[in-house]
């Protein structure tokens, strides 16, 4: 129970008539401040009884719309306070949120229900900058009687937690016709070590890693030596992420483009443990947005590793023009070229492209709008020597998707294609799993279709959970 | 009755002003005043009661409460108004701000003057001084307040256990 400045001031005043009683020997003055104090007395045990009644009646809740949420996303939360029965005490809740959390701008986190009252309520959001599971703390409520001469703190734990994920997708699967495959991390098959050669060894200096040390160097000439290496090749991985529109479906955290940013992430990990040359171009619905020309240096790698981390979905507008009819096989002249390298090619893949060839005026026309396929052309034109293309979209446009695997067929480079196949993402997909394994079965045919070409590897990538349920209703089915 | 609390005003509380006229108990407490006041001394001492009434209507009970008592011990002698008896009419006063609590509330303050009274009564006639007097007096209340604090401590679960495993 604390004292307000009211009950100090009452307090002074019987000091006063009771001081000034004794001071004129005026026993009025004494009674008067015993009277006084009397009051006082009374007053602090109306106070009491309405502090009791209050904590016995009163229900605090905290309710946030979620109880799990990814790193920086708002959380709307609801917080009510509700008495049985209305009191003459005014009553008012202060909600604090977990440890770290942010909230958001003009938050209302207080609650007040004023005497006669018994419902209040307030809705704020809040997000969360760090992962991990949080508890809400208890809520701070203060009471105050009803002639405000005292209060009382009483706090109300509403026993809620929230759990906030990290921004990154769950249960990635990578793989080939549903069985999962390791395909990042290392270097493309045939592609053999990284594409450095020794060139010297010399003796340690201050900032030399230790990795770098050559020990048979060191043991044999008695201090520590390092060994120097050139790059051997000049082939270049190129990183490219489809993040148009159509990359924007799926749960928050758990989009096509967050699946792709993932494995993008894993391939220039990769590339940064090998040394090998990597570059990253973040292609939109209007063309080229990011363009990280290949590197070796650390400071490289990291912008590409935070230019990986702020892609978004575009939303069209904000982005540099892809150029337009300058690229090799803009011209029809060139796709004709195309066309008669690929007449020769007896393969399923030789063949379902050489059809679009044929019209090769038309087909330059469809071709040269789509801004993957630019996007895909411009790398190619900028990147000198070998290039590693690690593609990832999705399956939502499969014809250009040929036209990509041809064009970078045609130019000798490797291509390792990360599709995420638009049934796994859909929200209602799940809902008729004998439609979602026919649209998988379309895809899969699809997909190999694609990784028949030359230096061509072809994945699907997505939720695991999502693809298992799909086949595993399907060996229901067969069963 | 419900009153808007003036957390801002120290000694003003409500009823005052027009709210007085609305009130039973505050103009039962006013008008009680001014008779006991007639009834125990002379004719004037009903017009010195016009003091606290007028400061009932400007700043509530409270205050209507301090300045009767200062009018009591200042002129009191002079309008041969007792000062034990008039204390306890102008104890009606406070009791309009208790009485909205409840017949349990109101009995309580009552029993509270009484005992107020009685030790006061009591000390006087042991031929104690005003001093000692309001010694006991004011120990016993402050006393009183600490026991009742130490009780809603312990009520409401907001003591902290030793050695802090609550």
């Amino acid at each position: 129970m604390r004292p307000t400045p009211r009950f100090w001031h009452a307090v002074a005043l019987a000091g006063v008539l009771t001081g000034t009683g004794v001071l004129t020997e005026q026993p009025a003055g004494v009674l008067g401040g015993a009277v006084l104090g009397v009051w006082l007395l009374t007053s602090q045990y109306i106070a009491f009884s309405a502090f009791r009644a209050v904590d016995e009646r009163l229900n605090v809740t905290v309710d946030p719309i979620r109880e799990v949420v990814v790193i920086e996303e708002s959380v709307s939360i609801t917080a009510s306070m509700s008495l049985a029965a209305p009191t003459r005490s005014r009553i008012e809740a202060t909600i604090r949120t977990p440890t770290g959390a942010a909230l958001d701008e003009g938050a209302d986190t207080t609650i007040v229900l004023e005497p006669g009252e018994t419902d209040a309520a307030t809705t704020f959001t809040c997000s969360f900058p760090v992962a991990g599971e949080f508890d809400y703390p208890p809520v701070s409520v203060t009471i105050e009687s009803h002639d405000g001469t005292v209060t009382e703190t009483l706090t109300v734990d509403p026993d809620r937690q929230i759990r906030v994920d990290p921004r990154r997708p769950r249960n990635l699967h990578i793989g080939q016709g549903g069985e999962r495959v390791d395909a990042y991390g290392e270097h493309a098959a045939g592609s053999g070590p990284s594409g450095l050669v020794p060139e010297e060894i010399r003796q340690y200096v201050t900032g030399d890693t230790l990795d770098q040390i050559d020990w048979k160097a060191t043991a044999r000439l008695r201090s520590p030596h390092v060994r120097e290496f050139e790059t051997e090749t000049d082939r270049k991985t190129i990183i490219a992420v489809d993040h148009s529109e159509q990359m924007d479906l799926g749960p928050q955290g758990q989009t096509m483009l967050d699946y792709a940013r993932e494995v993008a992430l894993g391939h220039a990990r990769a590339a940064e443990s090998f040394n090998d040359p990597l570059g990253f171009y973040a292609i939109g619905d209007e063309g080229i947005t990011v363009r990280q020309r290949p590197t070796s240096a650390p400071r490289g790698y990291r912008r590409i590793r935070n230019a990986l981390h702020e892609v978004e979905p575009a939303t069209g507008g904000d982005h540099s023009p892809v150029d337009r009819g300058r690229g090799r096989l803009a011209r029809p002249a060139d796709a004709r070229s195309t066309a008669r390298r690929l007449a020769g090619d007896d393969s399923a893949f030789g063949e379902a492209v050489s059809q679009f060839l044929a019209d090769t005026d038309a087909y330059v026309q469809r071709i040269e709008s789509d801004p993957l396929f630019e996007g895909v052309r411009r790398i190619l034109t900028e990147t000198d020597g070998q290039v590693w293309l690690v593609l990832l979209t999705t399956d939502v446009r499969r014809d250009r998707i040929r036209d990509v695997a041809s064009l970078v067929a045609s130019e000798e480079g490797a291509l390792s294609l990360f599709l995420t196949p638009r049934v796994l993402f859909d929200a209602d997909s799940m809902d008729d799993l004998s439609a979602a394994y026919d649209r998988y079965a379309s895809f899969e045919s699809f997909r190999r279709s694609v990784d028949r070409a030359p230096n061509t590897e072809v994945y699907e990538l997505g939720p695991g959970d999502r693809l298992d349920a799909v086949l595993a209703a399907r060996q229901r089915a067969r069963q | 009755m419900t009153y808007p609390i003036m957390s801002t005003s120290p000694l003003l509380l409500p009823p005052r002003g027009r709210d007085v006229l609305g009130s039973a108990p505050a103009l039962a407490a006013v008008l009680g005043t001014v008779l006991g006041f007639g009834v125990l001394g002379t004719p004037l001492a009903a017009a010195v009661s016009l003091l606290p009434a007028l400061a009932f209507v400007a700043g509530g009970p409270v205050l209507a409460f301090a300045v009767g008592t200062v009018a009591v011990a200042g002129v009191g002698e002079i309008v041969a108004l007792p000062s034990l008896p008039a204390i306890v009419v102008l104890t009606g006063m406070l009791g309009v701000d208790v009485v909205d609590d409840g017949r349990r509330a109101g009995m309580l303050f009552g029993a509270f003057v009484a005992a107020v009274v009685g030790t006061y009564v009591a000390v006087r006639a042991n031929e104690a001084g005003l001093l000692v007097t309001a010694a006991v007096l004011a120990g016993g209340l402050v006393v009183a307040s600490y026991l009742l604090h130490r009780y809603e401590l312990v009520t409401l679960g907001l003591v902290e256990s030793e050695g802090g495993d609550g």
